[in-house]
């Protein structure tokens, strides 16, 4: 085990960075979806098909509770950040984020860009990612001992995040066989879902539409992204090859977003692939470019 | 690294781990959230033809153009294929509701100045002569027609 302890072992820092990064990009998301979440409460109740947690509702809840208990988020999310009294507030919000985004996802549409986000923030908020640079930490020096109790739920997050890709690759090999490569499934997806926008009068790819007059283009790129997919686990291997596929799945995902206008917003922002790399560094970067810098070992 | 620890790392990454790949096995729960076998996109279809529920809205002068997601509900344009699905499949009552709220809607918003009637309706499309050979669709149900009324009408 102490052989483990010390292959593994970062310092509390490189948690606390994470739970930073990930802990504001939660606390911004659930601001920016604010209006979304609470105007669900307006929603004919024959819309509401309740998903995660939300399942234990047999109605929807009444619009003042609905945005109460988003207001509570918010406010948590707050003190997830700042780390302050953690051990409560870290699962609190870990809930309450997981509740807010189960209940926006409870009205017959589940949006898949927000499952690894909710379980990233369910991780941080029950592991020790509030011992240092935090307000529970105050006054305390900074201990700058590499330790494998920071290191695992690291190691978590990155299992986490592979482990969703591959789940999406082998869904398509289940159900579709390699078909999906060779039967030019892509093209198709790709085409309906810009003509779905187009014809729901919202925003489509006018690059993915023109590429859906071309055949031939599809077989390559859907056996790419197979690949990224279902590979995905090769990324626990080591940290460049982890570095690697990071870099090839956002690359993926930015392929998405240009021609089918779809934003899976957290891998695009990077912070998905957080795990995979020195976040406290940057963390440090941007808490002296706005003054405050953080305390070092 | 105390034993106790040692022993809620193992757990919590069993069972985080576990939970996380549940949704790969067919008989258990596969789309949901936060777990899900993210089914999405994942069908090869034999068939490039499909239905698509939609509002649409047509102007004096007989031209037509879809109804934006934010007039139907919600600006979540998925939310609001959804909710307009759901509407269709519910029936006439769901759909004839559906469309008038919607008219409220875009009889207060000036880019839709020229929209006189809206239809809730089911239209089928090839996806893949959509965009190169025109946007027409191959056939159509209206489940629902109204009357978009401004002020002093109606």
């Amino acid at each position: 085990m102490s052989r483990i302890d010390s292959r593994w072992a970062v310092p509390a820092t490189s948690l606390a960075a994470l739970r930073i990064l990930i802990g504001a990009y939660a606390l911004v998301y659930t601001l920016v979806r604010f209006g979304h979440v609470v105007r669900t409460a307006t929603f004919p109740v024959r819309q509401f098909d309740p998903v995660g947690p939300v399942s234990l509702l047999s109605q929807p809840l009444p619009y003042a509770v609905v945005l109460v208990l988003t207001t509570v988020t918010v406010l948590l999310g707050v003190a997830f950040v700042l780390g302050w009294r953690f051990r409560v507030v870290g699962p609190a919000f870990a809930f309450s984020f997981l509740w807010t985004l189960s209940y926006r996802n409870s009205w017959s549409m589940v949006f898949h860009t927000e499952n690894l986000l909710v379980l990233h923030v369910l991780v941080l908020g029950i592991v020790r990612a509030a011992d240092v640079w935090s307000l529970d930490a105050r006054g305390r020096p900074v201990d700058g001992t590499a330790r494998f109790r920071y290191a695992w739920p690291i190691l978590l997050l990155c299992a986490i995040t592979v482990t969703t890709y591959f789940i999406a690759g082998y869904t398509k090999l289940r159900i579709s066989g390699l078909s999906w490569v060779t039967h030019d499934a892509l093209r198709y997806h790709v085409a309906h879902d810009n003509l779905r926008k187009a014809e729901l009068g919202s925003v489509y790819s006018p690059l993915g539409a023109w590429l859906a007059g071309h055949a031939g283009i599809f077989k390559p790129l859907a056996a790419v992204s197979l690949i990224v997919e279902v590979l995905a686990p090769l990324a626990l291997l080591g940290r460049r090859i982890g570095r690697a596929w990071c870099v090839s799945a956002w690359a993926f995902h930015f392929g998405v977003f240009a021609v089918m206008a779809i934003g899976f917003h957290y891998p695009l922002a990077g912070v998905a692939y957080a795990s995979f790399f020195d976040t406290a560094r940057l963390v440090r970067w941007v808490a002296r470019k706005i003054g405050r810098p953080l305390p070092e070992p | 690294m105390a034993s106790a620890e040692r022993w809620y790392a193992a757990i919590v990454s069993t069972v985080v781990l576990g939970a996380v790949l549940s949704p790969i096995v067919p008989a258990e729960q596969e789309d949901g959230f936060p777990l899900s076998n993210y089914p999405m996109f994942s069908r090869a279809p034999d068939d490039s033809r499909v239905s698509l529920a939609h509002v649409v809205g047509w102007s004096s002068r007989g031209e037509h153009r879809p109804i934006e997601p934010g007039l139907v509900e919600t600006e979540e344009v998925m939310q609001a294929m959804q909710t307009i699905k759901v509407a269709a499949r519910k029936g006439a009552a769901a759909s004839a509701d559906l469309c008038t709220k919607t008219a409220a809607r875009v009889a207060e918003d000036d880019d839709y100045a020229d929209i006189e009637t809206l239809e809730v309706r089911t239209d089928r499309y090839d996806v893949l002569t959509y965009f190169s050979e025109g946007r027409a669709p191959l056939a159509t149900q209206v489940h629902a027609r109204c009357p978009v009324l401004r002020g002093g009408a109606g």
